[in-house]
């Protein structure tokens, strides 16, 4: 056999054999399966609802909380300054500018921790970073923060700090879901404006 | 002679090309599903086996509890296999992958994402609900995931608020 039929033969037995190889190729900013699942292993990955309701009386613009339930419950209710992208409208194009960025870090949260999750493995796997998750969703921001209460005989320091924070972010989620939605932006920028002047900042 | 020669070229050739395909497909680090079927696969609620109906036919799944060793020592569905969530891009062989994995945890977290980077890797997975026997002490350390979306509180809102 000739040296063109022996290569010809390899090359299509290679084109042949490629039929079988997985047909799914990781794609330039796509992480590979091994280090999605690595970093999926770390517990950085999670904010605490404390630390939402310390970021949130603090005014930390650094964070940027995502709804992932449908409009109808976002509208009875939400995290204040939180925006919201339905889970069943994740991988539209027009939330892209809001999930594939470097300056903020987004927290997703839904009622309970399997739709952010899911959101998350989602986002993580098409390269876009800065993407945690809410620990245990609003369940877990009630059990915690809107029935806080303080048991105990003697408040320490930090146990009195803690508790300060949660009440006020309490005060805040009942005063802002409370309004009518037409003031509820309104009420974020206005109380934003307070704390700077208040502060001695300016705009 | 010469036709012999040739055609065990080719075959070594084979044999060696079909020994890397293998390799890859078993300890790949490859997607074998998009991004879009991932999250069109999260939507669909099928994925989710009730345990009343995992009993009817165990022999169907291969029934992972993805809890670590400790938990998985206090308390454990009949049959299940451990592997903690930690574990499990090890604990893939060419003989499970192949199988339907029925996966559980104490961490509803952990269980989303195996069940999802099992789903990328390849393999058939859903999850084992336990909705309907929650209240049995022994199912105690498992949350529903079925019910793990479901909003537990009420919003009152505060009628008193007036808008500055």
């Amino acid at each position: 056999m000739s040296f063109r039929v022996k290569f010809s033969i390899m090359i299509i037995v290679l084109g042949g054999m490629l039929v079988f190889l997985p047909s799914i190729q990781n794609k330039i900013n796509e992480p590979k399966l091994s280090e999605l699942f690595e970093v999926s292993t770390i517990s950085n990955i999670y904010f605490s609802v404390d630390q939402i309701a310390k970021s949130m009386v603090r005014e930390d613009t650094s964070i940027l909380l995502i709804d992932l339930r449908s409009p109808e419950e976002y509208k009875a209710f939400n995290l204040p300054g939180s925006i919201n992208i339905p889970y069943n409208d994740l991988l539209n194009r027009d939330w892209q500018g809001y999930l594939n960025q470097k300056s903020i870090k987004n927290v997703l949260y839904s009622n309970g921790d399997f739709t952010s999750t899911s959101a998350w493995i989602i986002v993580t796997r098409l390269g876009y970073e800065n993407n945690f998750i809410l620990k245990g969703g609003l369940n877990e921001w009630y059990n915690t923060v809107m029935e806080s209460k303080f048991e105990g005989r003697k408040i320490t320091a930090k146990e009195n700090a803690l508790f300060e924070t949660r009440t006020k972010a309490k005060i805040l989620f009942t005063e802002m879901n409370s309004l009518p939605d037409s003031l509820k932006v309104k009420f974020i920028a206005a109380k934003r404006l307070k704390e700077q002047q208040l502060d001695g900042g300016c705009n | 002679m010469k036709r012999f020669k040739s055609l065990r070229f080719i075959i070594t050739f084979l044999i060696l090309i079909s020994a890397i395909v293998l390799a890859r497909l078993i300890r790949g680090n490859y997607y074998m599903i998009s991004a879009d079927k991932v999250y069109e696969q999260s939507l669909d609620t099928d994925e989710i086996i009730p345990f009343n109906q995992y009993e009817i036919s165990p022999e169907d799944f291969y029934l992972v509890d993805l809890s670590n060793e400790k938990l998985f020592q206090q308390w454990h569905v009949e049959n299940a296999v451990n592997i903690p969530y930690m574990d499990l891009l090890n604990r893939i062989s060419f003989k499970n992958k192949y199988q339907k994995w029925l996966i559980y945890s104490n961490n509803i977290s952990e269980t989303v994402k195996a069940k999802m980077i099992l789903n990328q890797k390849g393999i058939k997975a859903f999850y084992l609900d336990f909705a309907e026997i929650n209240n049995n002490v022994a199912y105690k350390n498992v949350n529903s995931i079925g019910l793990d979306e479901k909003f537990k509180y009420k919003f009152r809102p505060d009628s008193t608020i007036r808008p500055e």
